[in-house]
């Protein structure tokens, strides 16, 4: 199976929250009881040029290659799915030491009524079957993508080579 | 491997996260030759950090071995389990263990981990007080809390570990009276604001303190089912259960020290090689680098012992092949999270007062946190912190516990 990864170009974001919709709607999580987001908008003002520009990021568990709250999981809850690559969380094993919530540098891990963590797991019950996850089958203007993870570093390193130009 | 060495295994001392960490990288790495682990519990690995949450009644016994979807036998050729090393021939490269047997090596990883120690705690005479770190120590002290409920427990010490028996204590409804010599508890990590405002939670949840104090003097009573102990202050009290918890030593007494860079623990470089070739180290043994500090010391968490544990296994697999390692370990710095019942306590960095620092205190109803900064040119950078809260899902307060990972990074970013 061709590992495949998440993939975010924040300049075709608008911010139209369709992806945080999609991922409650897939995941059945009701905001208004006690249900936990998990993929989240960021709005971020700068001034360039004495113009203010906004840029919106639309933010979910990365699924690090290096993932550092696998390390520091001491039950064995989290795994990476060996296909997809995804770091999923096998709930019936936390243990809500928050030892995750502590290594994750993007503050992914949250924690539900129960105590136990929630977070992304690229839709796996989606991608298993071949489907893109919800957040990126939505996105209205392409911002988000599930590629191919050589494909995907290749258009990285298109994109940076352009700044060179 | 030119040392006439080569045939023989890899021999791994220990099986805990540091040695299973690295037996899987070495075998990740490429390393397909002989492969012998040595330790002195059982033949499957498991968790310490578990066992309080097995001796409070969280979890089943069997959630304590979080490895069980690894085969160890595609892995490891010979498991000599029960087993405890005596003594090192660094010359002869051979461990010579307990049963009088000699294990050659081509390369040694000490992963042995350490061992609860009590200095100052008086002696018991045949009653044996209780630990937490060992499979055995979890199943004796769940025997007792389960045999008598509402047990009166006096655990010795304010560590985090001394909090997780508390948080045992609490689950099975025991009687919990934590003792330390400290006028607060987790006197190395915790901010005294913080701890003050921790022991004021904890009490609330039925939690009884002595502190500044230490033990005296401690009595069997005649049918031998509970204990009357003396404290410093001349106080008496009857207890069923003592449960030490003042700290940990590393498990090397089999290594001599002067042929070997020692301090608490192995003294090791960033691929976890000691000062003696072929000897590597990892986990609760090693003393790597604290990037807060700048100094080697042995940092006893379970993410260090994993992330140790794979570059040892990585070095070890490059040098065996011929090859240069690679994966270097970058050092790490303090941090800990503990909860206890509904109360949360996260730290990292170093909160301690010193001059130039800047320390920052909120306050709100349901928690309290310290943020320590220190100039570093026009900024100042957050070397340390705590966060205490009570957390719970009717106070949607956990902004401060969601970011604990955001300013472990941003300390570990200033050191990096």
């Amino acid at each position: 199976m061709t590992r495949k990864t998440l993939c975010f170009d924040s300049k075709k974001c608008v911010g139209c929250y369709a992806c945080t919709v999609a991922c409650m709607d897939q995941n059945d999580i009701d905001i208004v009881g006690d249900g936990l987001m998990y993929r989240h908008i960021a709005h971020v003002e700068s001034k360039q040029a004495g113009e203010v520009r906004i840029v919106h990021i639309s933010m979910a568990c990365m699924h690090c290659d290096n993932a550092e709250c696998l390390d520091a999981c001491p039950a064995g809850a989290l795994r990476r799915d060996a296909d997809s690559g995804a770091v999923f969380v096998r709930r019936e094993l936390c243990i809500g030491c928050h030892a995750c919530a502590m290594a994750c540098p993007f503050g992914i891990p949250r924690f539900g009524r129960d105590g136990t963590m929630q977070k992304c797991d690229a839709c796996y019950a989606r991608t298993r079957f071949g489907y893109d996850p919800a957040c990126v089958e939505i996105c209205p203007t392409g911002a988000l993508s599930y590629e191919d993870v050589n494909e995907a570093t290749a258009v990285r390193l298109r994109r940076f080579s352009k700044s060179f130009a | 491997m030119e040392n006439g060495f080569a045939d023989r295994p890899v021999v791994v001392l220990g099986f805990g996260a540091a040695a299973v960490s690295a037996i899987c990288s070495l075998r990740e790495c490429g390393y397909d030759g002989p492969l012998t682990v040595v330790t002195n519990a059982g033949p499957e690995p498991y968790s310490p950090v578990l066992t309080s949450y097995y001796a409070g009644g969280r979890i089943g016994k069997e959630q304590c071995f979080p490895w069980k979807d690894v085969d160890f036998s595609d892995l490891i050729d010979d498991l000599l389990f029960q087993q405890t090393p005596v003594s090192v021939d660094f010359a002869a490269h051979e461990v010579e263990l307990v049963d009088g047997r000699r294990v050659g090596y081509s390369k040694l990883l000490v992963a042995t981990g350490a061992h609860p120690v009590a200095p100052g705690f008086p002696e018991l005479g045949a009653y044996r007080p209780h630990a937490l770190r060992t499979m055995e120590d979890a199943d004796r002290l769940y025997e007792a809390l389960v045999r008598k409920p509402h047990a009166r427990v006096l655990v010795s010490g304010t560590s985090m570990v001394g909090l997780k028996v508390v948080e045992a204590c609490l689950d099975r409804k025991a009687d919990v009276t934590m003792l330390g010599r400290s006028p607060h508890i987790l006197r190395v990590s915790a901010h005294p604001v913080v701890a003050e405002r921790f022991e004021q939670l904890l009490e609330e949840r039925g939690v009884t303190f002595r502190l500044s104090q230490a033990v005296e003097r401690v009595e069997d009573e005649s049918d031998a089912s509970s204990y009357v102990v003396r404290f410093s202050n001349g106080d008496e009290e009857e207890f069923d259960e003592v449960v030490l918890a003042q700290g940990v030593k590393p498990n090397l007494e089999f290594m001599d020290s002067g042929s070997v860079e020692m301090g608490d623990g192995l003294v090791v470089d960033s691929f976890m090689r000691t000062s003696v070739p072929d000897v590597f180290a990892a986990g609760d043994v090693a003393q790597a680098l604290d990037l807060s500090s700048g100094k080697k010391r042995v940092i006893g968490l379970w993410q260090n012992a994993v992330q140790q544990g794979r570059c040892a296994g990585a070095a070890i697999a490059a040098e065996l092949a011929g090859r240069v390692p690679m994966r270097r370990y970058p050092g790490s710095i303090p941090s800990n999270t503990i909860y206890v019942q509904d109360v949360l306590f996260a730290s990292a960095g170093s909160v301690a007062e010193s001059e130039g620092r800047i320390i920052e205190t909120i306050t709100s109803p349901q928690s309290t946190s310290v943020f320590a900064y220190e100039r570093k040119g026009s900024k100042d950078q957050l070397v340390g912190f705590n966060v205490l809260a009570v957390v719970s899902p009717d106070f949607k307060n956990e902004s401060l516990v969601d970011d604990i990972g955001t300013y472990r990074r941003a300390i570990l970013n200033s050191y990096l």
